[in-house]
């Protein structure tokens, strides 16, 4: 197995000085520069980052699935009395379950591997382009922990569930939390590399969007093509 | 670093409570939590009745829903009509007697039925819904001399009939909708018919198989549209887009012969063909 650390060896911590989860998670958001200089400084395994994504990431995708159940039962339901309404409110039990199950675990898997390419990029830009001294691993572990701030859009999407009403509210806080997580990904990159704000901005941010939009490019100018292979 | 286990933890309580508050939201309004359908069931047998039957005839009408019909080994039992659902009006239902035939009828506005007929007389069904389905099955228990399924405007049939099955004319009609047929080694008596139409939709036949020495064939015609044919062990007669025809081998000098025809307006037929999912 290999440890992934992202910590110092130089500048040990006794373990009562050591954040806990819960100091990191709010750190992160009231005070980040300093949350992820400690967080450097002690070593904080790339674990904690993994359990606030996958905790996150996994209630926001069970939230949706939930949505998407309740419309398919909504969409059953109105053809159910046409079908002989053998398929409503059986199904209705089924979907409850499947959907935010299905979606909570794949939210997470998409998010993990595009938070591991990010990463990746964002790493390399800073290292090989602007000399940075930071690792892979800690680049990884703090930019994990910036993804904190979309806590706001399942607060949005229960205001939703709340009152129809309240929906520019949940995409207020959607954009906010954005907003807060580009910044907190740049103060990451910045803070385990050691170099500038306008240079961790292009890594953490430039980078991995032109990387992003070259390779969807790419598939949109191949995807023709491969199909007419597989079918033509 | 003051407040941070406190913003921490107040973080996974929002993430926590919204998630409750979502599957609160989502489970009342889907109605998963609802109370159990309730049932009401109305049944007749030979017992209640004065004098024998030998055949009835069940006359069925609902306009919005659907109806499943099967057959059980009860030489009793001339009907049971279960009623599923809540706040579903009152079914009418009413019956005469006269020289060994019982002419039932059914009429509801709207439900889902489950009519359960049984194996001791012989039976003229005919069912038609308005926009709904029907799905019936025939199997050793059932003696029917012809059955109607009729869907007025829009909705399926389906109907099966399995091994040993006795039956003389079956008869299915949609306006706009779906056909789904089984025929699977029916107990044919005498030559016997098998008659399917839809307007605007398609038909499907699952299987259609005969114990020998009985005969078939099976015509099919499809005025826009196509047919998919899988011949399985028949002798086709005719192959083309929108005709076809196959035979088992010595049709003309079996002792009983089934006749399978299908129609279809604009749509398609498919013959002893797999699902398609629609991906190429």
């Amino acid at each position: 197995m290999v440890e992934m650390s992202s910590g110092n060896p130089q500048q040990p911590l006794s373990a009562d000085l050591r954040m806990g989860f819960l100091s990191k998670l709010g750190g992160t958001l009231i005070e980040p520069i300093h949350t992820f200089d400690r967080m450097l400084d002690e070593g904080a395994s790339f674990l904690g980052a993994l359990a606030a994504v996958a905790l996150i990431f996994g209630i926001l995708g069970g939230m949706a699935g939930m949505g998407i159940a309740k419309l398919a039962a909504a969409f059953f339901a109105s053809t159910g009395p046409w079908l002989g309404g053998a398929v409503f409110p059986q199904a209705a039990v089924q979907l409850f379950f499947i959907f935010p199950i299905a979606l909570g675990v794949l939210s997470f898997v998409c998010v993990l591997l595009f938070w591991l390419i990010s990463s990746a990029i964002s790493h390399f830009c800073a290292r090989v382009v602007f000399g940075g001294e930071g690792s892979f691993a800690q680049v990884f572990t703090l930019q994990g922990y910036a993804a904190t701030p979309f806590f706001l859009v399942a607060v949005g999407l229960a205001l939703g569930w709340l009152n129809l009403f309240l929906l520019p509210y949940a995409a207020f806080l959607g954009l906010t939390a954005v907003f807060w997580t580009v910044l907190l990904l740049v103060i990451a990159v910045e803070r385990s590399h050691r170099i500038s704000f306008g240079r961790a901005f292009v890594s953490a941010f430039v980078a991995p969007l032109l990387v992003y939009l070259v390779l969807f490019t790419g598939l949109t100018w191949a995807a023709p093509l491969m199909w007419g292979g597989f079918w033509g | 670093m003051k407040g941070s286990p406190i913003l921490g933890s107040v973080i996974i309580g929002l993430l926590l409570l919204s998630l409750a508050y979502t599957a609160a939201s989502v489970y009342t309004a889907m109605g998963v939590e609802r109370k159990p359908e309730a049932f009401r069931e109305y049944a007749l047998t030979k017992p209640r009745l004065v004098g024998e039957v030998v055949h009835v005839q069940f006359d069925m009408t609902v306009k919005r829903g659907g109806v499943n019909m099967s057959f059980v080994e009860d030489a009793g039992l001339l009907y049971k009509i279960i009623v599923k659902g809540n706040n579903i009006p009152e079914p009418s239902i009413s019956y005469t007697q006269m020289d060994g035939v019982l002419a039932v009828k059914v009429f509801a506005e709207e439900g889902e039925f489950e009519v359960i007929l049984g194996s001791g007389q012989v039976y003229s069904l005919a069912v038609e819904v308005g926009v709904g389905g029907v799905s019936v099955r025939l199997t050793e228990d059932s003696t029917v001399d012809s059955l109607k399924l009729h869907v007025a405007y829009l909705g399926g049939t389906s109907l099966e009939a399995l091994e040993g099955a006795s039956f003389n004319r079956l008869e299915l009609r949609a306006n706009t909708g779906g056909i789904r047929l089984k025929v699977e080694r029916p107990n044919l008596q005498e030559n016997a018919l098998v008659s399917a139409r839809v307007e605007v939709g398609g038909i499907q036949l699952e299987s259609f198989t005969l114990t020998p020495p009985a005969g078939g064939r099976l015509t099919a015609l499809v005025d826009t549209g196509g047919i998919a044919l899988n011949s399985r062990g028949f002798q086709v007669v005719k192959s083309t887009a929108l005709e076809s025809e196959i035979r088992t081998p010595g049709y003309e000098e079996a002792p009983t012969r089934l006749d399978v025809d299908l129609q279809v307006g604009v749509g398609g037929i498919a013959i002893n063909q797999p699902y398609s999912l629609g991906f190429p």
